[in-house]
């Protein structure tokens, strides 16, 4: 009788999966990166302590600058336009959150008349961005 | 003397690819950025929404144009409004506190929105320690009114 021979174990580590994996994580990474597409305005955003983070989809930016400049979708657009234009936004997506990115050295009254607008066209769900302060 | 013709391999190595797509995937992970905004959440008043509330129920806040902050008619500094709303909405001496009670923010249109935001984030914060609804009511002060 022959006596079977013990296989040698290969000691290698099969390599051909991990070009799979990786670019599987790859795939992964490129779905979910979100590229800026708006610019804004340069601002200098106030900072508060109860501030909290905004979902990733849904919010419509409004920039307020430091010279009470404000933009939406990069247009500057005078005041009496911005509930109108908020209010589109808000049909097309009912939850939709409008983060107000305001300057915070912008007079408070420029502030407030975008509120009034938006309130008036009511659109009323908005957040206002702020940094976080320990 | 017939020469022995080597074969030649017909499989692409693939040895390599693993380190290729690792490189890209180290790429895309460094250029990344996952949006992380931050923001302090309000619900406006629909226009026309107007409730009439006791006088007593009201807690005023003005804040003028030189950025001095009155709590009732008191002046506060911003660091010590967190503790005078708390004071105030637990007035009564009850353990419970007060959840009629509105914060009226009266802000002067030429105040600077920073110092606005500041106040109304300490308001918010003494709401969230006594773990009531907050109550917070924004607007601007009437030229007429400036003090």
């Amino acid at each position: 009788m022959e006596i079977k021979r013990i296989e040698k174990a290969s000691l290698e580590i099969p390599t051909a999966s991990t070009g799979d994996i990786a670019f599987l994580l790859i795939v992964f990474f490129m779905v979910t990166t979100v590229f800026r597409t708006e610019t804004g305005l340069k601002v200098n955003l106030p900072s508060a302590e109860r501030s909290k983070k905004l979902p990733n989809k849904g919010i419509a930016h409004i920039w307020i600058g430091e010279d009470a400049v404000i933009s939406i979708d990069d247009n500057i657009i005078p005041v009496n336009y911005v509930g109108i234009l908020q209010s589109r936004k808000v049909f097309e997506n009912p939850v939709l959150i409008t983060s107000i990115q305001a300057d915070k050295n912008a007079n408070y009254g420029v502030v407030n008349d975008v509120f009034d607008n938006l309130a008036e066209n009511k659109v009323l769900r908005v957040s206002l961005a702020t940094l976080k302060s320990d | 003397m017939r020469k022995q013709r080597r074969k030649e391999t017909s499989a692409i190595p693939t040895a390599s690819t693993g380190d290729i797509a690792f490189l890209l995937l180290v790429f895309f992970m460094t250029t990344t950025i996952f949006n992380n905004e931050l923001g302090l959440q309000i619900v406006l008043p629909e226009k026309g929404e107007t409730v009439k509330v006791k006088s007593s129920s009201i807690a005023h806040v003005y804040i003028s144009r030189e950025g001095v902050i009155k709590v009732e008619d008191i002046v506060t500094p911003l660091d010590q409004i967190e503790d005078k709303a708390i004071e105030l909405l637990t007035q009564n001496g009850s353990i419970k506190a007060d959840t009629n009670l509105i914060f009226s923010m009266k802000t002067s249109r030429f105040c600077k929105y920073g110092l606005m935001i500041n106040t109304f984030d300490k308001l918010k914060k003494a709401f969230v320690q006594l773990n009531i609804p907050e109550k917070i009511s924004l607007k601007p002060s009437p030229i007429e009114d400036e003090f």
